[in-house]
């Protein structure tokens, strides 16, 4: 029997693993109603919310009109670091930027950006702050002043949430922080090796959803969020195949095998409680945020939780294959712990720590950093999630917003454009909220059931964040191509942290030659020798494309087709359509010949097709002959070159 | 020859100098706030180059159906041939269409010799980034060369 659900109630998501208890009790709509009340969002962060509400109706919400999202040469990207980084982090990033400030930079040198040293991110900077000091200002992301792709590169201690979230209302952010310089070489390796690598992943979205004996929160969730948005997918995209996991088996196992196991799709939706940990604890840092599976028996179940119940990081699979996934988790904590409950009334002085400090959810980090390849971006939630919000009378379009998201990804958009919807709906949200509080304090009667309902949909809307690169997308095979998802093998490793680069005028081209010992010209020799290997890196590419095309070199088909109307005529997926086949050769390397031959009505052989056919049969030998000895000569010139260096 | 040809054999014949004569001194980027600036600068042309192959290596694969009023042919990068005609042609209409058969051929084998010539000039340019005293001159050789592939 499914658990009743009580109308006057609103449920957190959320179950505390120490005691096995719900991680906050549920709020009545008064309650909830009297915490809105007591919350002030206000300043430049709220005519921000309202300028955006305003905008609202344009087509791309974040960016200036004319832009494509979907083009980094026209957005921009750029990266913030924290001052004082780790030199060894932007190292380790390499690759990522590389390949970055390619697409970016490709038309305006200006539309990459490295906010780094005197321009990283300052302590206790606010968003307004930090764009000023850069020269933009508040209102539609102008990638002629600050890209619209920012990339966080820290922790919540080092750049903290509430940035991230006043940057993200107009600007695409999202957030990578891991606890060593590898973990971030390993990440930046997964997504140059997903776009540039040959990575094609099969059509395929997962949807996980659980739903605990007894439990309400659960009970809704995938209801009236997962089987919705599973049965929206299925009918707006039918070329693409829509698993959808009955609560029944939503267990801990099975999730492993779509993290990472036989299972793993292109893309995977899950909804679950996410665990909490009480602050100091010490599994609070490896385990808040993972993900309570069917395992658990519901709330029947009085004392603590068992790691065999949820899945976490320590739990992805060192064997694991997902390079390219993009999950996206509604759990409470999902995506990370903010220090300070969000949840307290501002007005409230004291809000209380949550945590010793604001850190990023483990499990998000683990599948993003995994050695053999990792997945490009999980879309979690910072702080605890709401089980009401999308079930709100008023809040129709909330489930419109996952709809509109999941669509955005799965027809190719990068992650941070296809989560606009979110950043809108946060800004429609709260310029609301705010209104009405503001009349509610000038007299208004409040009504409690809409204020709340608000409330709790404007905070799951603002605290959906991302983790991973914003202008990563879906790397899909074409359409009826099979699926390629190579593995990682090569093991990465980052070398110390090269001294600061020193400021001196540039030397004199006589001084040095290439034999030179340079001594403190070091740094300049390493970077020198990666940039050369890179670009030796590039020659290689191509000499291995053009040996694969040699191999490939086994048959030369021909086809002779005839049509009434030509115009009718298309060339889908390999073949004409709407034409009769009429005749076939196959020529075989080895020399092997295969001939179907045209026939007329009266079954004699139509031998003026034949003879069209014949002539085309030589024209393809002739052009066989030239693509052998073009690649031939191609793969051996090439390999002169690559000898030569 | 074909418009596109000819475009394509002046492209050839621009990168091609480039392969020939790598140092391209004039206009050569200063070493700025060196080192780090001119890997940076470095990083981002080779960047630019790769994906300038990955574009003309695509246009090679390509599948673009040479259509008249006669037929539709569509020719594989290694070889295959499909044609609809339009019921049986008469001798001088399949002349005319294998002709154009062949100038898309012909402009596909220039787009295989633009490839190599500019990979041949980026190898080139990789010995010669070896040396701090030629980086600069060798970086902005290979930025004329992605300017070059870009204009494809």
């Amino acid at each position: 029997m499914s658990p009743r659900i009580e109308p006057d109630l609103l449920t957190f998501n959320g179950i505390d693993a120490t005691t096995g208890a719900y991680l906050q009790r549920p709020l009545t709509v008064a309650e909830a109603s009297l915490l809105a009340r007591g919350e002030a969002v206000g300043g430049d962060h709220l005519d921000e919310l309202k300028a955006r509400k305003e905008r609202e109706t344009e087509v791309d919400y974040g960016v200036v009109e004319g832009v494509d999202p979907k083009d980094l040469a026209q957005t921009g990207w750029g990266v913030i670091f924290p001052a004082n980084h780790d030199p060894a982090i932007r190292e380790a990033l390499a690759p990522l930027l590389d390949l970055r400030r390619g697409q970016a930079a490709a038309r305006k040198e200006q539309y990459y950006k490295e906010y780094i040293g005197v321009d990283a991110y300052r302590p206790n900077e606010s968003k307004t702050s930090f764009l000023r000091r850069h020269g933009a200002g508040p209102g539609v992301a102008d990638p002629e002043k600050a890209p619209y792709y920012m990339l966080l590169v820290g922790d919540p201690e080092a750049i903290p949430y509430r940035f991230q979230y006043q940057l993200d209302v107009q600007y695409a952010v999202g957030r990578i922080a891991f606890d060593t310089p590898e973990e971030y070489a390993q990440y930046a390796h997964s997504v140059v090796e997903a776009e540039t690598g040959g990575l094609a992943l099969g059509r395929r979205a997962a949807f996980f959803a659980t739903a605990n004996p007894g439990d309400g929160p659960t009970a809704l969730s995938s209801s009236a969020l997962v089987a919705p948005l599973a049965q929206f997918v299925a009918g707006d995209q039918p070329n693409w195949k829509v698993d959808t996991i009955a609560p029944e088996q939503a267990t801990k196992a099975r999730l492993g095998s779509l993290l990472g196991g036989a299972e793993t799709p292109a893309l995977l939706f899950t909804a679950s409680h996410g665990m909490g940990f009480p602050k100091d604890d010490a599994m609070q840092f490896a385990a808040q945020g993972g993900l309570l599976c069917q395992d658990w028996p519901g709330p029947a179940w009085q004392q603590a939780i068992p790691p065999s119940f949820y899945f976490g990081g320590d739990d992805v699979s060192s064997g694991a294959r997902m390079l390219g996934l993009i999950a996206m988790h509604f759990a409470c904590y999902g995506a990370g712990t903010p220090q300070f409950d969000d949840y307290a009334p501002m007005g409230n002085a004291t809000r209380a720590a949550i945590a010793p400090k604001g850190f990023l959810a483990r499990l998000p980090q683990r599948l993003l950093a995994h050695p053999k390849g990792g997945a490009l971006a999980v879309i979690g939630h910072v702080e605890r999630a709401w089980g009401y919000s999308f079930q709100w009378t008023g809040a129709g379009r909330q489930i419109q917003t996952f709809q509109s998201t999941l669509k955005r990804l799965l027809e190719g958009h990068p992650v941070g454009s296809a989560l606009e919807y979110f950043n809108s709906r946060y800004a429609e949200l709260s310029s609301d909220l705010a209104s009405d509080l503001e009349e509610i304090k000038y007299g208004k009667v409040a009504n409690d059931y809409e204020i709340a309902g608000m409330w709790t949909a404007n905070n799951d809307a603002r605290s959906y964040a991302i983790i991973g690169d914003p202008a990563v997308r879906l790397n899909l095979a074409a359409e009826g191509a099979a699926e390629s998802r190579p593995i990682m093998n090569e093991a990465i490793q980052v070398s110390p942290s090269p001294p600061a680069a020193p400021t001196r005028p540039a030397p004199s081209p006589a001084a040095h030659d290439a034999a030179t010992p340079y001594g403190l010209l070091d740094p300049f020799r390493d970077a020198q020798s990666k940039l050369v290997s890179t670009l030796q890196g590039v020659v290689q590419q191509v000499g291995e494309s053009l040996l694969r095309a040699v191999e490939n070199l086994t048959a030369t088909e021909v086809r002779t087709y005839v049509s009434d109307n030509l115009q009718n005529v298309k060339y889908d997926n390999g073949a004409f359509t709407n034409a009769r086949l009429c005749a076939v050769t196959r020529l075989n390397f080895g020399g092997d010949t295969m001939n179907c031959v045209p026939t007329a009505s009266d079954g004699k052989i139509d031998d003026a097709l034949w003879k069209v056919h014949c002539d085309s049969v030589d024209k393809a030998i002739a052009n066989r002959t030239e693509a052998i000895k073009l690649v031939t000569s191609a793969a051996a010139s090439l390999l002169g070159v690559l000898k030569i260096t | 020859m074909t418009p596109a040809e000819a475009r394509l054999q002046t492209a050839l014949a621009h990168i091609q100098a480039i392969a020939d004569a790598p140092l391209y001194t004039a206009g050569a980027v200063s070493y700025s706030g060196w080192p780090g600036d001119l890997a940076a600068s470095w990083a981002g042309a080779v960047s630019r180059l790769r994906e300038s192959l990955a574009r003309c290596i695509g246009a090679i694969a390509e599948t673009r159906p040479v259509e008249d009023a006669n037929a539709i042919s569509v020719s594989s990068r290694l070889g295959d041939l499909e044609t609809v005609w339009a019921g049986a042609p008469r001798v001088d209409e399949q002349r005319a269409h294998f002709a154009a058969v062949e100038a898309r051929l012909r402009e596909r084998a220039r787009m295989v010799a633009i490839v190599l010539a500019a990979v041949r000039a980026a190898a080139t340019l990789a010995s010669l980034a070896a040396s701090p005293m030629l980086a600069p001159a060798a970086l902005s050789s290979l930025l004329n060369l992605v300017a070059e592939l870009q204009k494809i």
